[in-house]
């Protein structure tokens, strides 16, 4: 994959450099992406590339940046942050981007973080952990929904349903540990009470001893702090053991591989994440529904498959990337930062961006959707 | 009562997976002193092999089959590469070299099978039976069964057929075997077989219930390798008990004590296991003589 | 042609010429002693011939078929074995199960012997274990069938490997220094043992030995190595009056050796 990425890089540097001495003005604006397109991030990276690679073409369909056109430099960072800080570092020096965007999970962003602040470069990352963007840094951006909304959002669920005794049951990853942590901190101030705090191995096959334990510890709803694949073993040990709690699930796992992968018991379990999950479900007056739509019915007819919240991420990295180029007005790098910065009241996928001087992921929890799985697809919760 | 019940029923499982894997681990190293760490990679060709034949609408015995074929390829591969070597090649260096191996060959079901989880459906169905309250999938029945057959069939063939009892010589003493007409390239290359026939089995066994992706191998590998050295790396009966230990006290630890120490508790039994008896809980303490 | 023939076998390491074109022929039966100082080069000779070592040059034919460099578990199957100077034994079986392992290429034991079932297998165990006590018989170590084998004595040992070579049925068997550390009394036992073998298995033995009351007392034809050469062959009287072993004997420090040459001569 990487190779075929790397061959057309190399292609396009070609491409770019016969085109120079045409048109010094159309020269493309180059766009550097790192995702983990492999490794166990890779059910996050994969639909970051698919996005990328189908909008990049879309956009400069479009015509591009007022008539530039966008090049994609796109490197597959294998889920490991030695390898994207050395990916973010080769796309600053060697392929000289205008803007970089990846980081699939929270480390790769962290380790690229020095490089990008070294180099004064705009950063969009595509990874969920709060750390990327609080406390604020000068180049920093994200637009995935944080872990720490999706909490909020399934205890204020929650709170509405009148349950407020919770189980936790994590796995070991970086994402996990840093769920379970906002979970237990955030019960307190929303009135929900940690009745059990259960935890599983990064290989393990099974769980049913955590959840028989959750069974009798009188919780009256779980949440498990997880991403990707043990999700579904969650699932369907949950309906093994017959339980009847409500399953909430975050952000982390919100895309249909979930349900794929848990079958049918994946029914009745809840997920939070982007509005684009149960895009069936979205009011035509919704104001990011336009913007969901394009990227639905895009990626639907380019992939035959649902796009998840994931695409929704790096379909919103590139539409606010093209934005603030645009306008800049030009690729120097301290203006387009200044233009992100700056960016009031852009629908996205993921919600409305609003960022300031203060704020670089320009939502709050409020964009959030609730879904439910019935029949093998997610439907929104009220 | 019910939960402490469930919890060895969800411990059995888990540590009769761990015993296939571990029983791999030790047929290799008897007979060649090779701790093979692409052992866990076997249990992955195993489940996903199947899946991805399935997914060509294969029925379910040719996918098997197939993934079967797969997998003993590999096993042959390795067999050559790791014997070639350990002519003149250190141990140490052929420890690495599995682990070579295993990153090899999970790259290569990367290129095979992608880089999705996948399962493959239980014969039984995913209905559990409930017996006095306890959840049971049907599927941990036949891990069970099947484990026990699996180690039943080891020790016939060790023990009752002319190459398993050549096979046991060759452990023993590779000289003395060719002094008697044992061909060891013949043993060695059945010893790969059987290792990775084992760990497939568990692969195929353990896929239902779980789901498997091409980086699964490497759980798998720490797991069984930990049984057999729980049970003592040369003794069949030790590493299946070392297994079902281990996977008891992992669940139990996380059902009494908690979930997020109970693989620190197993790495602590199997250290004080190692401290206090190096051969093994159930390993036969070795002659002095050499 | 039946037996062992050697022609110029050449085994060089490095600059030491451990053989150095030995030409030499066993015959089918009897006891042919293969002696020399120590480093003469007579484990090399098995080995080479054996398939432990590459000869460098030269070549060895096995009644009529080249085996040269042939690995031992083929050798084993034309029926060419041997014991080893230190030695192999299946530790952790017992002693009978040691000799039974000797049987494996025994083609009436079927491939997979568990297939044979009820009273076949019965039968056919209870066969193999009866020939098995009588190779034991004949080494003097039946009482001893059921101990382990790392509980005898090494003397016993040096015999339960005769024993198990003997299972095999083998044509030709070298016997590298059966009775070296063994006491008086125990290499008298293995004296008889030896030309037991020699005589009810049909067997023609190799022995190499520096024990020269033994070797003169049971070799039908003895070779003298030394430095890799061969210094003389022949019946055991004519080696004894030959003028260059008693030189080279006395010529050499292993001072025990030549008078053990001189008092057997003398
Ligand atoms: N594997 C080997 N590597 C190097 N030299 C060897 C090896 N084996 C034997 N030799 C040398 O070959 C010569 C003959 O040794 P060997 O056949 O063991 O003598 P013998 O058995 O007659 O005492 C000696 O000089 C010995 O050091
Ligand atoms: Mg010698």
């Amino acid at each position: 994959m990487s190779i075929i990425n790397r061959s057309l890089a190399v292609l396009g540097l070609v491409l770019v450099t016969c085109g120079a001495t045409q048109a010094q003005t159309s020269k493309p604006i180059k766009v550097g992406v790192f995702v983990a397109v492999t490794g166990p991030g890779s059910f996050l990276g994969d639909a970051s590339k698919k996005t990328f690679e189908l909008y990049t073409q879309q956009f400069n369909k479009n015509g591009g940046v007022d008539g530039r056109q966008i090049e994609l430099v796109l490197y597959d960072s294998k889920t490991n942050p030695k390898e994207a800080a050395s990916l973010a570092r080769k796309l600053i020096d060697q392929d000289q981007v205008d803007v970089l965007i990846g980081a699939n999970t929270t480390g790769e962003a962290m380790a690229v973080v020095p490089f990008v602040e070294e180099a004064n470069i705009p950063f969009i990352a595509l990874a969920g952990g709060s750390v990327v963007v609080d406390p604020v840094k000068k180049w920093v951006f994200k637009t995935p929904h944080t872990d720490q909304m999706s909490v909020e959002k399934i205890y204020a669920q929650l709170r509405k349903e009148k349950r407020s005794k919770v189980a936790l049951l994590s796995g070991a990853a970086g994402y996990d540990q840093s769920c379970r942590k906002n979970a237990k901190e955030l019960s307190a101030r929303l009135g929900i009470d940690i009745v059990s705090d259960e935890q599983h191995g990064s290989g393990d096959t099974d769980v049913t001893t955590q959840l028989t334990k959750i069974r009798g510890s009188g919780a009256d709803a779980l949440i498990y702090c997880g991403a990707g694949a043990p999700s579904a073993l969650v699932a369907r040990n949950y309906k093994q053991l017959g339980l009847t709690l409500p399953l909430y699930m975050t952000v982390g796992v919100a895309s249909q591989a979930y349900i794929e992968a848990a079958g049918p018991a994946a029914e009745g379990s809840r997920v939070t994440g982007s509005a684009i999950l149960a895009f069936a479900d979205m009011m035509q007056d919704d104001p990011i529904y336009n913007v969901s739509r394009s990227l639905h019915d895009g990626y639907v007819a380019s992939y035959k498959e649902e796009p998840s919240a994931f695409s929704g991420y790096a379909y919103d990295a590139l539409l606010l990337t093209v934005e603030a180029l645009r306008r800049a007005g030009t690729t120097d790098k301290a203006k387009v930062r200044d233009a992100l910065e700056g960016l009031k009241n852009i629908p996205g996928v993921n919600g409305i961006y609003n960022f300031s001087a203060t704020d670089h992921l320009g939502f709050s929890a409020d964009s959030m959707w609730i879904v439910e799985v019935k029949d093998g697809r997610y439907r929104k919760v009220d | 009562m019910v939960d402490f019940l469930q919890f060895l029923v969800a411990g059995l499982s888990q540590g009769a997976i761990y015993a296939l894997v571990g029983l791999g681990f030790s047929v290799i190293y008897r007979a060649t002193h090779i701790v093979n760490f692409a052992q866990g990679e076997f249990v992955m060709i195993g489940g996903l092999g199947t899946a991805g034949a399935l997914s060509f609408a294969l029925p379910m015995p040719l996918a098997i089959l197939s993934a079967l074929v797969a997998g003993c390829v590999a096993a042959l591969v390795l067999d050559l590469i790791v014997i070639r070597l350990a002519r003149f090649a250190p141990a140490l260096l052929l420890i690495i070299v599995t682990i070579g191996a295993s990153v090899a060959l999970r790259g290569a079901a990367q290129l095979a099978w992608g880089r999705n989880f996948h399962s493959i459906p239980s014969p039984f169905g995913s209905e559990p039976l409930h017996v006095y309250g306890v959840a049971i999938m049907p599927q941990v029945i036949l891990i069970l069964v099947t484990t026990v057959g699996a180690v039943v069939g080891l020790q016939w063939f060790f023990r009752r057929t002319r190459f398993g009892q050549a096979m046991l010589a060759a452990a023993i003493n590779p000289t003395a075997a060719s002094l008697v007409g044992i061909e060891l390239r013949h043993v060695y290359t059945a010893t790969f077989l059987i290792a990775g026939l084992l760990g497939m089995i568990a692969g195929l066994l353990i896929t239902p219930l779980a789901m498997v992706h091409f980086e699964s191998g490497l759980a798998f590998s720490l797991k069984g390798f930990a049984a057999a050295i729980l049970g003592g790396l040369g003794s069949v009966p030790g590493v299946v008990a070392g297994g079902l230990l281990l996977g008891v006290v992992e669940s139990l630890s996380a059902g009494y004590v908690s979930s997020a120490y109970k693989d620190a508790i197993a790495f602590l039994l199997i250290i004080v296991v190692l401290l206090t008896r190096p051969e093994g809980v159930f390993g036969r303490r070795s002659t002095g003589r050499v | 042609m039946s037996g062992l023939s050697i022609n110029d076998l050449k085994v060089h390491f490095g600059g030491i010429r451990a053989l150095d074109g030995v030409d030499l022929t066993f015959g089918s039966s009897g006891i042919h002693a293969l002696i020399g100082p120590n480093g003469a080069g007579k484990t090399t000779l098995v080995n080479a011939v054996t398939g432990v070592y590459a000869p460098t040059a030269g070549r060895v034919l096995f009644d009529g078929h080249d085996i040269t460099g042939l690995p031992a578990h083929k050798l084993a199957t034309l029926g060419v074995t041997r014991t080893f100077q230190n030695l192999q034994i299946f530790w952790t079986m017992s002693v009978l199960e040691n000799v039974l392992a000797g049987f494996h290429l025994d083609s009436s034991a079927g491939f997979l012997r568990g297939l044979l079932r009820g009273p076949a297998l019965v039968r056919r165990e209870r066969e193999l274990t009866t020939a098995a006590l009588g190779l034991l018989r004949l080494v003097n170590l039946e009482a001893k069938a059921n101990n382990p084998a790392d509980a005898l004595a090494y003397g016993e040992l040096k015999r339960l490997e005769i024993a198990r070579a003997l299972a095999g049925r083998p044509k030709l068997l070298f016997l590298d220094e059966p009775v070296a550390g063994c006491t008086q009394s125990e290499k008298c036992d293995l004296a008889e043992v030896i030309r037991n073998a020699a005589r009810e298995s049909a067997v023609s033995v190799v022995l190499i030995e520096h024990d020269m009351r033994l070797v003169m007392a049971v070799s039908d034809r003895v070779t003298v190595l030394a430095q890799g050469r061969i210094l003389s062959t022949g019946t055991p009287s004519e080696v004894r009056a030959d003028p260059k072993v008693i030189t080279a004997y006395l010529g050499t420090t292993q001072s025990h050796l030549a008078e053990q040459v001189h008092a057997v001569a003398g």
